[in-house]
């Protein structure tokens, strides 16, 4: 059993398991964390980490993020690279939620302008933007326009009403991953996602108006267009149901894959297969198509919140600004060029829970950021601050271009059941003035920000050890939860 | 004698039914697990379905019915209230047939409580020991 003995400290809040430590591990784990979150980290995540090591064809290292926390096979919070010879694919490297990610909409509106009216808000977008179990966005989705929407992506959406066509240039990939082939997709994945695209889904899921807290960075902040007690939006959803079922479909092909090769893997959510297989392609084809779908689900609920912005607010969102950020995937895999050792090598950046955080001068980030790095969004947890980063030369060296993606969940749901009720999470909010809609009382419970890590001590970590620097906070004014 | 209970882990949580066979089992399993959604109970027993999975082993054969089950209650909002499960085995492996009654998932019917994105293998046990089988197993919240 890898542990916490077997962390050899490499500088301020960075970790390494050598690649001794274990009988099979290719490359040594890293993990990023800072001293008192090592004291509390499950023994089994740092296992998780080194099991990964142990994938064929892993560059480098295998990387565990400041949110680091246990999943199934691969930890969340995780990045490994493989070589495009001679690595492998894992549908667990990535998740089941594909593409889950977030994005951030501007506003010229101030905190002033918009609190008396938040309430309103609140409401309003709870009633548009459809959320929680069983939510069904768009019901006429016809015959194939299914796959229009896994080919095509965040463009689907915008040639159908939903959104402006600069929207695109904002998001990684322009909202469209390539490859994606819509026959790789199950029937299956496509029956649950049909009913479900343009929705918020439930669970950890959330959409919440913010303002801009205290600004950490100046310069950067001036060039991502935010200044303190700027009105934001903030959402937070993936792939729903369809990604789901992708994953589910190509784990089960992959467990064979597993058995056929006997492969020795330490875990059987490990399951992978060769980059150049059948399997491994069949996956990468169907998870674009998964990654395409949760960009245009992201793009039709951006479309609801302008609309709900003019309807209460009563002016068009053109005029009060309301342009995208940026929209960042938490995971995907993704074929990119990185130096490794000497050379530039192209690698499949398999990253569960963790956010592209690509430095200046990356050809991948819109020219309007390149010149300080691509925009890194952190969410925090429902009422608590959410923070705005910039990818960096460090990511670039150290973890393939990526840093952390969120809080981390540390009491299990039924432990954060029996330790808060829904009218305490409730109270707590109002207290802080944030107003909370939502469809599920207990989920309010099982989400109260004291079942998460702190995201502050998550980000000040991730700043500290220059894996992406710490541009701007948030602050909760609204929360919309599924 | 039949019987389900739940076990904490740190992100999801885990499903564990002890019963007198197999078929049972996979019924309670099922039960289970929706009753993470709502109260199964609750359910009206308005819409007849079947479902049918067979898979290489008894693991895969669990993977699959679950997943079968959530992919109806997500592409046609159907949740069952009653599951009569029947499991044959040949040399191509095992095969499941379910008879289900339920209804519409309609929330403004039923409790939402929360959603079930998937099962994972992570963990899974299924074991048999003097008539005895107890399934193990964690969904993905």
């Amino acid at each position: 059993m890898v542990g916490k003995a077997d962390l050899e400290k490499v500088r301020d809040c960075v970790y390494d398991v050598p690649s001794s430590t274990e009988k099979g591990m290719r490359v040594p784990a890293r993990i990023y964390m800072d001293d008192e979150s090592v004291k509390t980290l499950e023994d089994g995540a740092i296992q998780q980490v080194a099991n990964v090591a142990h994938l064929e064809g892993i560059q480098k290292r295998s990387i565990g993020l400041p949110d680091i926390h246990f999943g199934y096979g691969f930890s969340i919070g995780g990045v490994a690279a493989f070589s495009e010879t001679n690595g492998v694919i894992s549908p667990g490297g990535v998740g089941f939620d594909i593409n889950c990610g977030v994005r951030l909409v501007k506003t010229n509106l101030t905190r002033e302008d918009v609190v008396p009216h938040m309430n309103d808000l609140v409401n309003e977008l709870f009633n548009k933007v459809p959320s929680g179990l069983g939510s069904n966005g768009i019901k006429h989705l016809k015959g194939n326009e299914i796959d229009e929407v896994l080919l095509n992506g965040a463009r689907w959406a915008i040639e159908n009403g939903y959104g402006w066509d600069e929207d695109l240039k904002f998001m990684e990939e322009n909202g469209c991953m390539a490859g994606a082939n819509p026959e790789s997709v199950s029937s299956k994945a496509k029956r649950r996602g049909i009913p479900q695209l343009g929705s918020l889904g439930s669970g950890n899921h959330f959409l919440e108006v913010q303002s801009i807290g205290d600004v950490h960075d100046e310069e950067i902040a001036k060039v991502y267009g935010l200044e303190k007690d700027q009105v934001v939006v903030l959402i937070h959803t993936g792939s729903r149901g369809c990604g789901y079922q992708i994953c589910a479909d190509n784990l089960r092909e992959m467990d064979k894959v597993a058995k056929r090769l006997k492969m020795s893997l330490p875990d059987r959510q490990l399951a992978c297969a060769p980059i150049d297989s059948v399997e491994a392609q069949h996956y990468l084809e169907a998870m674009a198509c998964g990654a395409n779908y949760a960009w245009t689900n992201r793009q039709m609920i951006l479309h609801w919140v302008r609309e709900s912005f003019e309807s209460v607010l009563g002016q068009d969102a053109d005029s009060m600004g309301m342009h995208m950020l940026y929209d960042v995937a938490h995971n995907i895999v993704k074929k990119e060029s990185h130096k490794v050792g000497k050379f530039n090598r192209t690698v499949y950046v398999h990253r569960k829970g963790a956010t592209r955080a690509f430095g200046p001068g990356r050809k991948e980030i819109p020219q309007e950021y390149r010149d300080v790095g691509q925009p890194v969004l952190i969410p925090g947890t429902m009422g608590t601050c959410s923070y705005i980063l910039s990818g960096t030369d460090v990511a670039m060296e150290e973890t393939f271009g990526s840093t952390a993606h969120g809080a981390g969940r540390v009491m299990s749901r039924s432990g954060a059941k029996r330790e808060f009720t829904p009218d305490d999470v409730n109270n707590m909010l109002s207290k802080k003035g944030i107003v909370l809609k939502a469809n599920s009382k207990p989920v309010i419970a099982e989400e109260a920000p004291g079942a998460y890590k702190n995201v502050d001590s998550v980000v000040k970590t991730a700043d500290k050890t220059g894996i992406s620097k710490l541009v701007a906070q948030m602050i909760p004014l609204g929360v919309v939860k599924g | 004698m039949s019987d389900y209970s739940y076990f904490e882990t740190t992100a999801d949580i885990g499903i564990e039914v002890v019963s007198s066979n197999i078929e049972d089992a996979f019924m309670y399993s099922a039960v289970a697990c929706f009753n993470l959604i709502t109260d199964v109970d609750m359910i009206e027993e308005n819409i007849r379905k079947e479902v049918s999975v067979s898979s290489e082993d008894e693991y895969a054969l669990l993977y699959d019915w679950i997943t079968e089950l959530l992919i109806l209650f997500d592409g046609e909002f159907f949740v069952a209230n009653s599951y009569d499960v029947k499991i044959n085995m040949d040399d191509d492996g095992y095969h499941l047939s379910a008879r289900l009654l339920g209804d519409v998932y309609d929330t403004s019917k039923y409790c939402y409580k929360t959603e079930v994105k998937a099962i994972t293998y992570h963990n899974m046990e299924i074991t048999e020991d003097k008539n005895e089988y107890r399934v193990r197993f964690i969904v993905d919240l």
